[in-house]
This record gives structure tokens, C-alpha cells and sequence, in this order.
């Protein structure tokens, strides 16, 4: 794979930046692959539109962001109207059936609606976690990174007494994208 | 193998400062330097060295400028507004000679501009920002690796020509968080000037082109520094014999070496015949629009400056002698394009991309503008 | 060769400055101050800004620097920072001090950063001709009051107190004995210690305000001069016309700055570390 784009679009707060950190450094010490991550962020950290780019390639990256975007996760209508440009015409898009309500024109988008918030509140009690649901959806769907690599890594990155429910929270995005 | 691991680009420039010998930090919070000062604030106490947040950043380079003076290798960090206001200390550290680095994460302006886009426009800024004529030395890199090695070599510079050292940084690769290979510290080649011990006032005393020695506060011998113009022994003179010989000592220091700090990357020159000339982030961009161009079969490469400060005229004269294609690439509205202007020959077509909105150039961009520029 | 002039650079005499200027009596009493201590001249670091205020640490055979208006305290606080143990001097004059680098005063005294700084007092700059100053007295005339001046004068003492200074005092270049004391003792004091020093500026100052020669400005000092306890007794209204003198803050209680980030956050972090890399190590195993 010689260039793969991952964009994640939210509101302040929701995680994706941390969502983006995992990803990349999964792939940079676990699969010594090439990554970045390039946040965009808006005045207020918390509450404004951010996006997050992440490029992982074999080869190593020159331009830091995303420039045809393959896969997009948002979880909010506001960086999904700002955010949505250069992405590539069959991009694989997940956005938040009850928070992204207008798509506009889908191109030949493969394109999913799933409740990532609400499940991710309901089942996990905490939205910060949104950021490893993201992540282990990222990985079904895309297979960029290794399950069993994800599932060390977040071993080993969770404080110790939050890891179970970070794994119960990587389960979680698996079954939401049944 | 060396370890590879994840960090953003402002964490190497503070990792890389400290790998320097950099023990003394001062600083004020701005948009989007904030984190070095962040690192810095863990990171020295542990170390047993100084960090200070200030009132603001005529303050925070007053301070380091002290530092220095009291033998300590200093940083400070900002973006263009706080670097507005450090161009007072700036112009003292080249009167008095004292080594100094300034990070300067650029942002999108004039005044407080776009505090979370990035820009390219403070260039013209680094070399003419402080009053008076003045010689300066900036070095901007663009890749995780560069932004290290890049930082280390300002130390060095500034320890060795006793002159202040600016890097720049764009918003994207200061924010950016990248994979990298740290080097390890045997590896690392790091410029200790000694100290001169001294028996008189004459801590300028020295002939033209040669490199000043360090002389610090609190020596056997107490020493006066002034902002003022001075004569050999730092005292105040407007005396037009010495003032000519002290201006040429300032100028020729660096101009006497232009070999040892104008570096640069090129790719794909070789065969070329249009040569993009970028730096920072347009530099990425334009890297990866070359290497698709050459796929096409378009003759295209490179001219990454390192150092912005003093211009790598001569090496880009080399290049003209067979390259009569240049494309300037940099996110203003063209400035270094006015050097260039003056660096190329007249059988040498010159075209700037330019745009000063925010948006960096992406890769699709330049190579539009480099496929314009060859019909 | 007294004592005291171990540490007057008189190579570099002539002074700038006009005859019968006060900052003449305070040059020596500092180096009196410096010499009755016994600190050794290559251990101390003299800092001034710009005015005439700012040439006086160059007659200083101390390390000595002259810097850029107003910010000599920003520097002195780098010095002090990088060598806590060296005795950090700043003179600076009311413009210097309170206009261009006010911010500057406050912070260092909100921060308590063991500078030793002696504010000269004389109304006016006086370097650039006489315009008027954030000390130049309620309807003086000067270069740019040329109405007399309209705008009240700072009260340095309750600004410094404000600004949580440990050692503030006040003195006058009639009284040198008590001036030399008073500096002594600030430089005994740990944290950031202020004297402010009404001086004379005959030349700039008194010549507009029917003062033209020393004397008659010493004269006009002397009649503003009056204790604490005098002060206390002088009706609110007038308090600002006068200049009380003698020791206002001292406080010794309070940790000076370089001994709160060497002594406590330094070990402090420190530890930590050294810590958190044998728990580290442990794990590993």
C-alpha cells in the first residue's frame, strides 16, 4: 500500500486527535510503516469543528495532509460540511446517523451511517471513548493496521486500570460495523 | 536499529534543543509554538536546568539574552506577533554578539492574522525585522529528520558566530505528528565554543573574518556589554573609523563563511530543466508534485533551501548556468521570489506559485503549476 | 585608593552626565554598598536600560550591561535565573522603570526574583531633552507639557506593594549616609528589592520650574522630603505632592524566586524522575 488517507472530522473533544496518535503509532512501532498525523483545529479547542489527516504509506510521506482522502469518519454535521472536500470519489464514509443529518451529493461514496456517539455513550458511558471506537472500526473496515498490533498497543498505551474498558471499547466499534 | 517513534514537530525541535546543550529556556504562550515552551517546562527542571515564562516575548528573549551571557545555551519560542515583539532584542543580540536561538513558528498574518493557519510569510521578517543592517542567520526545515538536525546546527551556528539563529517552522509540520528516527547522542555533532579568558576590556578585539571568542559574565575579568555601538573593548563610540571596522567584523563573520552555513537539498536536478525552489512545507508539497511530474516524463527537481538566511545565491548561480526554468513555491504573496529576482541571470524564466490564504499547496498544485510553466 | 573604588571603572571617565547631577553621590554610594558587603566586583553584574540612568552601570568595574529602554529587568532576570548565587544589580530611571517598562517592574516584583534594582528618581527624561515622565510632578512644565503637566504621577511605593514586592524603600541624593545604608541593606535582601532614589535634574527639570541650579533643586527635594511618620500626619490631598522615605516593605518570610526552582521544583521533578525510571524498570522485569 503506497499511500492511504485517513481523515476523521468531529468537534473539539470528541477524541480524534487521540484516535489519530493510535493509529499512527500503531503503524509507525508496530508495523515500522511510514505515518503522520496532521491536525486542523479551529480557535476553541473544545466544542469547534477539528479534523484530523493521517497518511500511512510504505514509503515515507512528503505532504503531511490529506489530498484524496480513501476513508472519512464524522461524527458531526459541522466538519462534515467543512471537512468533506478532497475526498476521492469512492471513498469508503462513516458518518454519525444522529449528529451528520445532509450528505449532499455522495458522489460514488461506500457510504455507512452508524450511531458511533450514542452507542459509544450508551454502551461505554464516556464519549472520550469515541476515539478507540474510531480506531477499531478504522481497522475492520480498512485492514491499515493488524488487529492483534491494535490490541497490544492499546494494552499497553491504557492506564492501567482503564485497559479492560478500552478493550471493551475497541469490541465495541467491531459490532457497530456489523 | 535506531528506535523510530511518534512526535510532534515542535516536541523534536524542543528534544533536539535540549540534545544541543540548550539549559536555558524562556518563552511566553502563543499559538501554535505553545508546545515547545510546554516540553521545555517538564523537561528542564528535571534536567537541572532553567525555564521561565515571562510577561511577554520582549521579555522572554531579554532574558535569554541574560542567560546566554551568563554562559548558558538559550531558546526561546514563538509566532509571528511574539517574534513582532522580539525584534528589539534581536537587533541587540547581533550589536552585542551573543548567541541565541529564536524559534519561529510562523502563522498567517499581518498582525494576529490566522493563528491556526499556517503561512510562509515572515521571511522577509527574519532578515530585515530588527532595525539597522545586520547580518542573520535562518534555517527552515521541512522533514521530522531535518527539524532535528536542522535545530542542532542553529545551536552550533549561533555558538560559533556569536550571532542570533532563527528557525522557522511551518504551522502544519510544528503541529504535525510524524514518525522519526532520533539519533543517537554519540552520533550527534555538538559545537561547544570555550570560554575566553580575558585580562582586559577587549572582548571585540579580533580581525576581520575571524570567528569571536565566547566570553561570558563572572569570568576572572569583569567585562562591559553594550547595545550601544562599541569599540573593541565594548565601549560606547560613534567614532566612523571604528564603527566601519565593528560593522565589517559583524557582516564578515558570517559572510566569511557562507560555505559552512548555507545548506540546502536537491532532488531530481541532475537532468533537469525546470527547477522548483520551495522550503517548508511547500517544499513537501513540491517534492511529491516533482516525483509525480518525473513519472510523466517532465524534466523537474528540487531546490530545497535549509537556509533561507544568508540566500544560497551562489549555489543557485551554479544551477542557473544550465536550468533556465525556475518555479518559486512559497506560501505568500512573494518574497523570496525578489531574491531570486536578483540571484537569476536574465535568460532564466522565473514564475512564483503563490498563496497566502492557509491552505498549503498540495502536491496536484504544483505539479498544475509546473505543467503550466513548461508549455 | 579607598576601598570603595575597586569597583568604579574610572577608566571610562569622563560621566555623561551635567554637573552637580545626582547620579554622581549615587554611583559611589553603591560602590560603597558593594565594598561594605565585601562581594568581589567579578561576582556582581551591574543591568541598566536607557537615559541617563542607563550610563551608570559602565562606571561600574563590575560586569556590566547596558541594554534596550525599560528592559533591563528582563535581562537581569536571565542572569539571575542561570546564576542564583551572583549578586544582580539593575539601575534604572522613572521612565525606564515605570513607563516602557512598567510590566516588566511588576512581574519581577510579583515574581520576587532576587534582583537588586535602584529606581533614580528625578522626574523627567532627561537624555532626550526633558519630556515629561510617570514621575514628573502635577503641573510642571516640560518639553512636552509645555501647559504644565496634567496627568497625576505614579505612587511607586503602593504600586510595588501591590505588586507584591519584598523590600521597598525610598530615599534621597541629599541624604547620601542613609542612602548608602539603605542600599546596603536591600542588597542583604534576598528577594526583588526597589530603592527609589529621588534624584535632581536642574537642567531638564528645574530650569522650566524656576529651579535652574543644584542647590535650589536640592532645596525643593528637601522641603518634599518627610519621614513615615510625618507622612501619616499630612492630609490625604497633599500626600502627593510629598516624598516619604526610609523602608516601606521588607518582607523576609518570603522564598525568592531562584530558591523556590532550585531548592523545590528542580529536587522535586528530579525525584520523580528517578522514580518513575525504577518503577519503569521494575515492570520490565
Amino acid at each position: 500500500m503506497s499511500r492511504y488517507e485517513i481523515r476523521y472530522g468531529a468537534v473539539g473533544g470528541q477524541g480524534l486527535l487521540t484516535a489519530g496518535a493510535l493509529l499512527v503509532n500503531i503503524a509507525v512501532t508496530k508495523e515500522n510503516k511510514y505515518a503522520v498525523e496532521s491536525p486542523t483545529y479551529t480557535a476553541s479547542v473544545r466544542g469547534g469543528a477539528t479534523k484530523v489527516d493521517i497518511i500511512i504509506s510504505d514509503k515515507r510521506i512528503l505532504f503531511p495532509q490529506a489530498n484524496a482522502i480513501d476513508f472519512f469518519v464524522c461524527t458531526e454535521q459541522k466538519p462534515f460540511d467543512l471537512y468533506k472536500e478532497r475526498l476521492k470519489d469512492d471513498a469508503i464514509v462513516i458518518i454519525d446517523t444522529h449528529l451528520v443529518k445532509e450528505v449532499g451529493n455522495p458522489r460514488n461514496w461506500k457510504l455507512m451511517r452508524i450511531p458511533l456517539v450514542y452507542e459509544t455513550k450508551k454502551q461505554l458511558g464516556n464519549i472520550v471513548l469515541t476515539s478507540v471506537v474510531t480506531l477499531a472500526l478504522t481497522q475492520k473496515i480498512t485492514g491499515i493496521i493488524g488487529y492483534r498490533n491494535m490490541v497490544d498497543y492499546v494494552r499497553e498505551w491504557a492506564p492501567q486500570d482503564y485497559i479492560d474498558l478500552n478493550l471493551k471499547a475497541i469490541e465495541v466499534g467491531r459490532e457497530l460495523i456489523k | 536499529m535506531k528506535q523510530r517513534q511518534v512526535l510532534q514537530g515542535n516536541t523534536i525541535v524542543a528534544k533536539a534543543a535540549i540534545a544541543a546543550g540548550c539549559d536555558f529556556f524562556a518563552g511566553y504562550p502563543i499559538t501554535p509554538s505553545s508546545e515547545i515552551a510546554q516540553f521545555m517546562s517538564m523537561e528542564m527542571p528535571r534536567l537541572g536546568y532553567d525555564f521561565i515564562q515571562m510577561e511577554d516575548e520582549i521579555s522572554s528573549l531579554g532574558a535569554c539574552i541574560g542567560a546566554s551571557l551568563a554562559g548558558k545555551k538559550a531558546m526561546t519560542a514563538t509566532s509571528g506577533p511574539g517574534f513582532s515583539l522580539m525584534q528589539e532584542h534581536l537587533g541587540l543580540a547581533v550589536m552585542a554578539e551573543i548567541p541565541i536561538v529564536i524559534v519561529n513558528v510562523m502563522r498567517g498574518g499581518p498582525s494576529t492574522g490566522m493563528p491556526t493557519k499556517p503561512s510562509q510569510s515572515d521571511i522577509m521578517q527574519t532578515r530585515w525585522g530588527t532595525h539597522g543592517d545586520h547580518p542573520i542567520i535562518v534555517v527552515y526545515p521541512a522533514f521530522a529528520s531535518q527539524l532535528f538536525s536542522e535545530t542542532i546546527r542553529a545551536f552550533n551556528l549561533s555558538e560559533k558566530f556569536w550571532n542570533p539563529v532563527i528557525i522557522l517552522l511551518d504551522e502544519v509540520i510544528a503541529k504535525a505528528r510524524e514518525d522519526i528516527a532520533l539519533p543517537r547522542k554519540k552520533d550527534l555533532n555538538i559545537y561547544w565554543e570555550k570560554t575566553k579568558q580575558i585580562e582586559d576590556l577587549n572582548i571585540y578585539d579580533r580581525e576581520i573574518g575571524q570567528n569571536p571568542p565566547r566570553v561570558d559574565f563572572f569570568k576572572k575579568y569583569p567585562i562591559h556589554i553594550d547595545s550601544l555601538e562599541h569599540d573593541k573593548h565594548g565601549w560606547p563610540t560613534t567614532d566612523p573609523k571604528i564603527v566601519d571596522k565593528m560593522q565589517t567584523l559583524r557582516m564578515q563573520k558570517i559572510y566569511n563563511y557562507l560555505d559552512e552555513i548555507i545548506t540546502h537539498e536537491e532532488y531530481y536536478l541532475d537532468d533537469a530543466e525546470i527547477m522548483v525552489f520551495s522550503f517548508g512545507i511547500s517544499a513537501r508539497s513540491s517534492l511529491a508534485a516533482v516525483e509525480m511530474a518525473r513519472e510523466q516524463g517532465i524534466k523537474v527537481g528540487l531546490f530545497q533551501a535549509l537556509t533561507i538566511w544568508p540566500f544560497p545565491k551562489l549555489l543557485l548561480r551554479e544551477k542557473f548556468k544550465k536550468i533556465k526554468k525556475i518555479l518559486v513555491v512559497e506560501m505568500n504573496m512573494g518574497q523570496t521570489i525578489y531574491e531570486i529576482e536578483r540571484t537569476a541571470t536574465d535568460d532564466v524564466e522565473r514564475q512564483a506559485l503563490l498563496r497566502a490564504n492557509g491552505v498549503p499547496f498540495t502536491p496536484t498544485e504544483v505539479l498544475e503549476a509546473i505543467k503550466r510553466f513548461k508549455k | 585608593m579607598r576601598d570603595y573604588e575597586r569597583y568604579i571603572r574610572y577608566r571610562t571617565f569622563p560621566t555623561p552626565w551635567c554637573p552637580g547631577c545626582g547620579d554622581g553621590i549615587i554611583l559611589k554610594a553603591i560602590a560603597m554598598a558593594f565594598s561594605e558587603l565585601k562581594i568581589q566586583p567579578q561576582d556582581i553584574v551591574v543591568v541598566a536600560g536607557i537615559g541617563c540612568s542607563g550610563r551608570l552601570p559602565t562606571f561600574f568595574n563590575t560586569n556590566t550591561l547596558h541594554t534596550t529602554h525599560g528592559r533591563a529587568l528582563t535581562f537581569a532576570t536571565g542572569i539571575k535565573l542561570a546564576k542564583p548565587d551572583k549578586t544582580v544589580v539593575v539601575i534604572s530611571g522613572d521612565g525606564d522603570a515605570l513607563a516602557i517598562g512598567g510590566n516588566h517592574l511588576i512581574h519581577a516584583a510579583r515574581r520576587n526574583i532576587g534582583i537588586k534594582m535602584i529606581l533614580i528618581n528625578n522626574g523627567i527624561y532627561g537624555m532626550t531633552g526633558g519630556q515629561v515622565s510617570p514621575l514628573t510632578p502635577q503641573k510642571f512644565i516640560t518639553e512636552t507639557t509645555p501647559y504644565g503637566n496634567i496627568e497625576p504621577k505614579f505612587d511607586t511605593v503602593n504600586l510595588l506593594k501591590a505588586s507584591k514586592a519584598s523590600f521597598v524603600a525610598r530615599e534621597t541624593v541629599n541624604r547620601p549616609i542613609p542612602l548608602k545604608q539603605v542600599i546596603k541593606k536591600s542588597f542583604q535582601h534576598k528577594g526583588f528589592s526597589v530603592v527609589e532614589v529621588i534624584s535632581n535634574c536642574h537642567i531638564n527639570l528645574g530650569r522650566k520650574n524656576n529651579m535652574k541650579d543644584p542647590i535650589a533643586m536640592s532645596r525643593w527635594i528637601a522641603d518634599k522630603t518627610v519621614t513615615q511618620a510625618q507622612f501619616e500626619k499630612i492630609p490625604v490631598q497633599e500626600q502627593n505632592t510629598k516624598y516619604p522615605v526610609g523602608i516601606f516593605v521588607e518582607d523576609k518570610e518570603r522564598l525568592e524566586y531562584t530558591e523556590l526552582y532550585y531548592k523545590h521544583i528542580v529536587p522535586t521533578t528530579q525525584a520523580e524522575t528517578i522514580k518513575a525510571n525504577s518503577t519503569a524498570k521494575r515492570q520490565k522485569k
